[in-house]
């Protein structure tokens, strides 16, 4: 499927839903109008023919039929500026009704050169938009009766984008532009950084098909020229909604659809290829890290930035497990870690930029993820190399160019800085942790000490008291005493009060009643039925309160035996008629 | 959760808000003390707390004291003849299935005379929320025994008291297959009433409500004459009606499966022996309503086609001059 179809298809539910709306506030404005020719004229003849369909028609007396009829026919039922009022709306609405479609456009691709005039085009579909809401929000209040020319005609009048809310503006149809990314980054931004930043609620679908970057092949592994990463794009712009994903992922569909209805300025960067083999290892190899950032989904920006589609999120390069023909000529496997250079190795434009392992360079090669990890000092006299799988799917060590050295290194960069910025990896909390984990088991160690301690001092008191009862028994028997004498001069009971025993807490405060003033009357309306008794033993006392049940309207607006009768016939006995005043 | 486009005209709808007196055509002229007062404000009540359109319910009755409902509530009515709300409602239902349908009936109205009626679109189980105010007599026309009075009861057409043990409308209910929804509360509980008229209004099906009420001219004893001291039980579980005792000194709350049938019949049938039961005592939202089955089963029917074959039909026996 193409971009713009995926891009279409993620909002044609929403879509086809607004068309049935309009499609309905059509017919229901309609039919206002219709009740209303009915009301006024529906007994005339030519009408009632109509209306019963030439059967009938031919079967009834219509003239007679429209004697009947015509003694209760009004005048009209609607005002005449109501009617007017309801006609224009039905006729604004049937044009939407018939043009609908090509009212709404559909995704605009373009240059990236043109895109500063692309605004003054976004506002006019907006406040079309608007003016479709608009219509419909109208016909709804006509079809209820609830259009208050006093209230809604100033309110309608200057109606446009503006006073949507941001989840009407999230119903309308997106404006989207569609560029190709053509790898120059300075043109890109300085031209989509003002659309996204103007306010308008923009939708940007960038289209890469292929990784440039702009390196120079310095003998050096660190890029000096740096350039902005969209990846990075929600640090400095926290109120767009970006997503970067690919073609081949069924997800991409669901994540652009969200993204369409935000009512923010969204940038989608999707990496567009037929092959979904070069999709994967673009993800695999960290070239295009998976991202989804959504401004509104929580407070907490950790929560905003979701990395957790990527393989392997945890590791700084996700592994893989590749198949080749070994020396001795069968299938072998092999458990790699994949970089950014071994997704350049396949890409044609790098070509040039891999050159065979010299058999005398053996002894300084070392693979480029590990490379990558040395500090720069241990580096000198390292050749990265990488795996490489050759055409008669044999592997091979290749020497990447240091341009490409380079962007592996930038890539892992970004990988890790993108890990810190969703906390999938947040060096404090893992500082913070180890800490913690150090005192915890310090603590375990000493309650462990503890423990022991009051283990073996209890022990020793079990044991001394052991023997203390045993030597006043051995006495006791000695002496001849019985087992009562012998409990009176048995040995005195320690102190075996536990610190732990929950001792009751005197009660700080007591309960206090709620003060209730059975001098004033009042009735508990919420068990009213309603009956209509009190209602009728005095009105002005008693009346209805909005949800129709009994309240005091007045205790003293009649006499108090009134009040004193509604009591006693209540049949529910709500009503408390208090003192006598 | 994003905004759906019918989310936008809900909330448009929404900012059209009812009040009671948007439910209220004129003052009811019931007696004092009569339940109907309550039965009606609490439907009022769930109507304006649901804010549903007057214009998409229709409220169907039969003959009674009850059956005044649809002069009292503003939505479409029809007071139709002496126990035959519920064929009309069938009809209503079958016709515009996309109305709200309320049909109102008092005991005599729906038991005895409507008895067959009843019978029967409890087996059909149309989309409709039937609600019997039930006060055990005959009350518009002065007092006479209907099906559900206490055996005893005496009035004009049992001047000795009545003879027969009174119908168990709930025991009846439950043993019609089809049945979906059986609720039973009572108008001196106004907060259990309204919510148990809102769990009805919201069942697909038909959703039948007893309502006890005491009839303060001519029954004015029946259910302890609705005093504190009414002999309820309320029924309780996760997906049954909140228990509100009201005014109600002593009433247990007994847990209860109102998905069970066995454990609804032996509900039902214990009812007049011990304490009445308040609350939901069977459900099950999952039997297909009558119009269900019967648009399934015929799309759309052609009228065109129709009218034509009859045209023909009757050409054959026209006279040519």
């Amino acid at each position: 499927m193409e971009l713009q179809e995926i891009v279409e298809s993620a909002w044609s539910a929403p879509l086809q839903a607004l068309r049935n709306k309009v499609s309905i506030a059509t017919q229901n404005v309609s039919d206002i109008l219709t009740l209303e020719v009915l009301r006024t004229s529906g007994h005339h003849e030519a009408e009632l023919e109509r209306s019963l369909g030439s059967f009938a028609g031919a079967s009834l007396d219509l003239g007679a039929v429209s004697k009947v009829f015509g003694k209760n026919a009004k005048k009209a039922a609607l005002d005449s500026s109501t009617y007017s009022r309801v006609q224009a709306l039905h006729q604004q609405l049937s044009v939407w009704n018939i043009d609908f479609e090509s009212r709404i456009p559909s995704c605009k691709v373009i240059a990236i050169s043109d895109l500063p005039g692309i605004e003054k085009q976004a506002v006019e579909h907006l406040n079309q938009m608007a003016e479709c809401l608009k219509l419909i929000r109208m016909a709804w209040l006509e079809r209820n009766s609830k259009y208050d020319p006093a209230v809604h005609d100033s309110y309608f009048a200057d109606f446009n984008w503006e006073k949507l809310t941001n989840d009407e503006v999230g119903l309308c149809p997106p404006f989207v532009v569609m560029i190709k990314d053509q790898g120059d980054k300075n043109l890109f931004y300085s031209t989509l950084l003002p659309l996204v930043t103007s306010g308008l609620p923009v939708k940007v679908v960038l289209e890469k098909s292929a990784f440039y970057n702009t390196y120079q092949a310095f003998s050096r592994s660190t890029a000096l020229r740096c350039s902005l990463e969209i990846e990075m794009l929600p640090v400095a712009l926290k109120g767009v909604y970006v997503i970067q994903d690919t073609v081949a992922r069924p997800q991409a569909i669901a994540h652009l659809q969200a993204g369409l209805i935000s009512p923010r300025p969204g940038l989608f960067s999707i990496l567009n290829d037929a092959d979904s083999g070069r999709c994967d290892q673009a993800v695999l190899s960290r070239a295009l890290p998976l991202f989804r950032y959504d401004p509104d989904k929580s407070e907490v920006f950790l929560k905003r930035f979701d990395l957790a589609e990527n393989p392997d999120l945890k590791d700084v390069w996700a592994s893989s497990t590749i198949e080749f023909l070994n020396a001795a000529g069968k299938k072998d496997l092999m458990q790699k870690k994949i970089t950014f250079a071994d997704f350049a190795a396949t890409e044609a434009q790098y070509q040039s930029d891999f050159s065979d392992l010299p058999a005398n360079q053996e002894s300084r090669a070392i693979e480029i993820s590990a490379y990558l990890e040395l500090p720069y000092a241990d580096r000198s006299g390292k050749l990265p190399f990488i795996f490489f799988r050759n055409s008669q799917n044999a592997l091979v060590k290749k020497v990447p160019s240091m341009r490409i050295v380079a962007q592996t290194a930038d890539k892992r960069h970004l990988w890790k800085s993108l890990c810190e910025v969703s906390g999938v990896n947040n060096p404090y909390l893992t500082e913070l942790e180890k800490q913690l984990r150090t005192e915890a088991a310090k603590d375990k160690e000493s309650a462990l000490a503890d423990l022991r301690n009051d283990l073996s001092s209890e022990i020793e008191a079990l044991n001394q008291e052991a023997v203390q009862q045993a030597m006043a028994k051995l006495a006791g028997n000695l002496a001849g005493l019985s087992a009562l004498e012998l409990g009176q001069i048995a040995v005195a009971p320690q102190d075996k009060t536990n610190p732990f025993k929950m001792v009751s807490a005197p009660i700080a405060s007591k309960i206090q009643a709620p003060v209730v003033n059975f001098d004033t009357p009042y009735i508990e309306s919420k068990l009213c039925t309603a009956c209509d008794e009190c209602i009728t033993i005095d009105p002005n006392i008693f009346a209805y309160d909005s949800n129709k049940q009994a309240f005091i309207k007045n205790a003293k607006g009649g006499p108090y035996k009134n009040l004193l009768k509604a009591s006693k016939k209540c049949s529910a006995k709500i009503i408390h008629p208090g003192k006598e005043w | 959760m994003s905004l759906t486009i019918d989310d936008f005209v809900q909330k448009e709808e929404s900012t059209c808000s009812y009040g009671m007196d948007d439910y209220t055509t004129e003052a009811a002229r019931w007696c004092k003390g009569c339940g109907g007062h309550g039965a009606l404000g609490a439907l009022q009540r769930m109507l304006r707390d649901n804010q549903v359109h007057p214009e998409e319910v229709v409220c169907v009755s039969g003959i009674g004291c009850s059956s005044r409902f649809p002069h009292y509530l503003r939505a479409y009515g029809f007071h139709t003849l002496h126990g035959r709300a519920l064929p009309v409602s069938v009809g209503v239902s079958l016709a515009r299935p996309e109305l709200k349908l309320l049909t109102v009936m008092g005991d005599g109205d729906c038991f005895s005379i409507g008895g067959n009626h009843w019978l029967h679109t409890l087996r059909y189980n149309i989309n409709s929320m039937v609600m019997v105010l039930d006060n055990e007599i005959y009350a518009l026309t002065k007092k006479q025994v209907s099906p559900t009075s206490r055996i005893g009861t005496v009035s004009n057409t049992s001047p000795r008291g009545s003879y027969l043990e009174p119908l168990n409308p709930l025991s009846v209910a439950l043993g019609i297959s089809n049945i979906s929804f059986i609720a039973q509360t009572a108008s001196w509980l106004p907060g259990h009433m309204q919510a148990t008229l809102e769990k009805a209004w919201k069942h697909k099906g038909l959703a039948f409500v007893r309502i006890l009420q005491r009839c303060p001219v001519f029954m004015p004893n029946a259910f302890q004459g609705g005093s504190v001291d009414f002999p309820g039980k309320f029924l309780e579980s996760p997906e049954g009606i909140p228990v509100d005792k009201g005014i109600l000194r002593d009433a247990p709350v007994v847990a209860h499966d109102p998905r069970n049938i066995n454990a609804a019949q032996a509900v039902a049938a214990n009812s007049h022996m011990e304490k009445e039961p308040l609350g939901l005592i069977y459900y099950n939202p999952e039997v297909p309503t009558y119009s269900d089955i019967r648009y399934s089963k015929v799309a759309t029917v052609d009228r065109k086609a129709k009218a034509k074959l009859l045209d023909d039909y009757l050409t054959r026996y026209s006279v040519e001059s």
